[in-house]
């Protein structure tokens, strides 16, 4: 039983990690002017990162919840995907021009005055605010059960790891390590490319209807013991956003009369509807099984039949 | 198919010769546009790229979309080519909007020195591969009457367009009309511009599984309300998957039919559909 206050938690929380990527963009992108460390300024932008991501999320649920039309007739789901897969890219272009104008800066300008240690209060705020964040994240998503939720909170923890590494520069380039401001915005670079990659990785699978093993094996086992099904054929499930789409084909014996298949249909329906409630529709394609000897029956082919 | 052996081993080189020429221009423009300063022999270098891109995303399309469905995509990898439609035509975006960001600052900035005589050399070499690129597409499309090769063919027209634009630029801005680069340069850059938001907007949609045209669903929608068998048609769901056309039908048939009678019936409309409908890919028929 899922405590009433974790629910709660559960909506604050996207508002929350929100709040907090603004409030720190802005606390560390002003310590980055005013302390001169190159490292601070990555950092601040991987927050305003994390906040662009976060807003296009919010704003693509919006979109997505738009029911369907004759245009789009599966729905308006992956509208999430498609904006995930296009921010991503943006930012990770962004950062691989950051990586450039570092570089150019550490081989045409060379060593500068060091980075002022102000900017060490900037990053030790972001460390506790996204542990902190990071801890709650943890809490909920565990107790929901939302991965969503659960890799926002790895996100957090990540986040402390480049402020870590903005420590080390500023410190290290003010003992005498002068280059060193540069290298971590470098490394923090990086790291932004890795996350919006996996990021791109994530939405190009969902955009491509990636199979889901996890969920297409639950729902065989689900349906596979309601009464008068043969046999159970091809189980395919797509995301379109946060919700299931599925297909299933089922074998039934071949002189059985359509009102009864149709009774099986609804009971595949509402046990998977009742089990499973991310599925939004659940289509079920009846097939007879052959009789002993005919040949085997399979679903239609997928391949392109050509005119 | 019309057109005889020679016009078909011409037709299937063209889309890869077509490649290649566009990507060649796009580099050699792109690098003496940058580097004589004149911007509308580098958005000419976009204009080619833009060329080079939808082609790859065709011929993505021909390779990796029909690959069938297995395991891991179980309904096809038809959207790879939306996929790299989507993608592309953002870093068009992007490198037209930073072109014309370039252009505003030149405008208000004043005085612009006459691009170099290099940036017209690489317009006419522009101009004359397009043209024989296209001479050879018009003729295979002629013989061949392929909507793909015409379309090829109006985009490589459409280079040349371009570039003999370029040359004017050039020869207008030595001749001390100075403005006329960036003028035409940011027309091209608008015209991309208004390209590649086309192209988004293919990509983007057909990812989020646009229907087809509204004709091809009442066209399924009156073969079945022909087929006697079928009581009721519920509902058309159809969704492109890169080329190939998804249909899902639900339908109502007589309660008394047994399973096996339901399964002909199911096929024949199979049949049917797959019959009238180009590219499908895959066709559902769901009893409800």
């Amino acid at each position: 039983m899922i405590a009433q206050h974790c629910v709660n938690c559960g909506k604050k929380i996207e508002w929350l990690v929100l709040g907090i990527n603004f409030c720190l963009f802005l606390l560390k992108g002003w310590f980055a002017l005013i302390s001169h460390s190159k490292s601070l300024l990555t950092d601040s932008f991987e927050s305003l990162a994390n906040f662009i991501i976060t807003i296009i999320v919010l704003v693509s649920l919006k979109m997505a919840s738009k029911n369907a039309d004759d245009k789009f007739p599966y729905g308006y789901g992956k509208v999430e995907f498609l904006a995930s897969a296009i921010v991503n890219m943006l930012l990770m272009i962004a950062a691989i021009v950051f990586i450039f104008i570092s570089f150019s800066e550490m081989v045409m300008v060379g060593p500068e005055r060091p980075p002022r240690l102000i900017a060490i209060v900037a990053a030790v705020v972001s460390i506790i605010t996204n542990y902190i964040a990071f801890g709650y994240g943890r809490c909920v998503g565990e107790k929901l059960g939302s991965s969503a939720i659960l890799a926002n909170a790895q996100v957090s923890r990540a986040d402390i790891g480049t402020s870590v590494v903005v420590i080390v520069a500023v410190v290290g380039s003010n003992l005498g390590l002068s280059q060193l401001d540069h290298i971590a915005a470098i490394v923090i670079c990086i790291f932004i490319i890795k996350v919006t990659l996996d990021g791109v990785n994530k939405a190009v699978k969902g955009l491509m209807d990636v199979s889901l093993r996890a969920e297409e094996l639950h729902i065989r086992n689900l349906i596979e013991d309601i009464e008068g099904i043969e046999r159970v054929g091809d189980v395919r499930a797509r995301l379109a956003g946060r919700s299931l789409l599925v297909d299933v084909d089922i074998f039934l014996p071949s002189n059985w009369v359509l009102s009864k298949g149709l009774e099986t249909a609804r009971k595949i329906k509402s046990a998977l509807f009742r089990k499973m409630k991310d599925i939004s529709d659940v289509s079920v394609q009846l097939l007879p099984l052959a009789a002993p000897g005919d040949p085997p029956q399979n679903r239609p082919s997928i391949r392109e039949r050509k005119k | 198919m019309p057109g005889n052996d020679k016009c078909i081993k011409c037709a299937s080189r063209l889309s890869w010769i077509g490649i290649w020429d566009s990507a060649f221009l796009a580099l050699f423009k792109g690098v003496i546009g940058i580097l004589t300063g004149s911007r509308a022999l580098t958005a000419s270098a976009l204009y080619s790229l833009h060329d080079v891109i939808s082609g790859v995303a065709v011929l993505i399309g021909l390779k990796i979309a029909t690959r069938p469905a297995d395991k891991e995509y179980p309904y096809g990898y038809g959207n790879a080519e939306y996929i790299v439609c989507v993608f592309t035509s953002i870093l068009i975006l992007g490198a037209t909007v930073f072109l014309l960001g370039d252009c505003i600052r030149i405008i208000f900035m004043g005085e612009h020195a006459p691009p170099h005589w290099a940036a017209l050399a690489a317009a006419i070499t522009s101009v004359a591969a397009n043209e024989v690129i296209y001479r050879f597409n018009i003729c295979a499309y002629k013989h061949m009457n392929s909507p793909a090769l015409l379309a090829h063919a109006k985009h490589h027209r459409a280079d040349v367009i371009s570039s003999l634009a370029v040359v004017v630029a050039v020869v207008g801005g030595a001749m001390g009309y100075h403005f006329l680069d960036v003028v035409v340069a940011v027309f091209e850059a608008g015209h991309l511009l208004f390209l590649s938001i086309e192209l988004l907007y293919q990509g983007g949609s057909g990812l989020i599984d646009r229907a087809i045209e509204d004709n091809d669903v009442s066209l399924i929608r009156q073969l079945l309300s022909d087929m006697t068998e079928v009581k009721e048609v519920k509902d058309i769901k159809t969704r492109q998957i890169g080329r190939s056309v998804w249909v899902d039908l639900y339908v109502s048939l007589p309660r008394d039919k047994t399973i096996a009678e339901v399964n002909t019936i199911s096929e024949r409309i199979r049949q049917c559909v797959g019959d009238r409908i180009e590219h499908t890919g895959n066709v559902s028929v769901i009893c409800e």
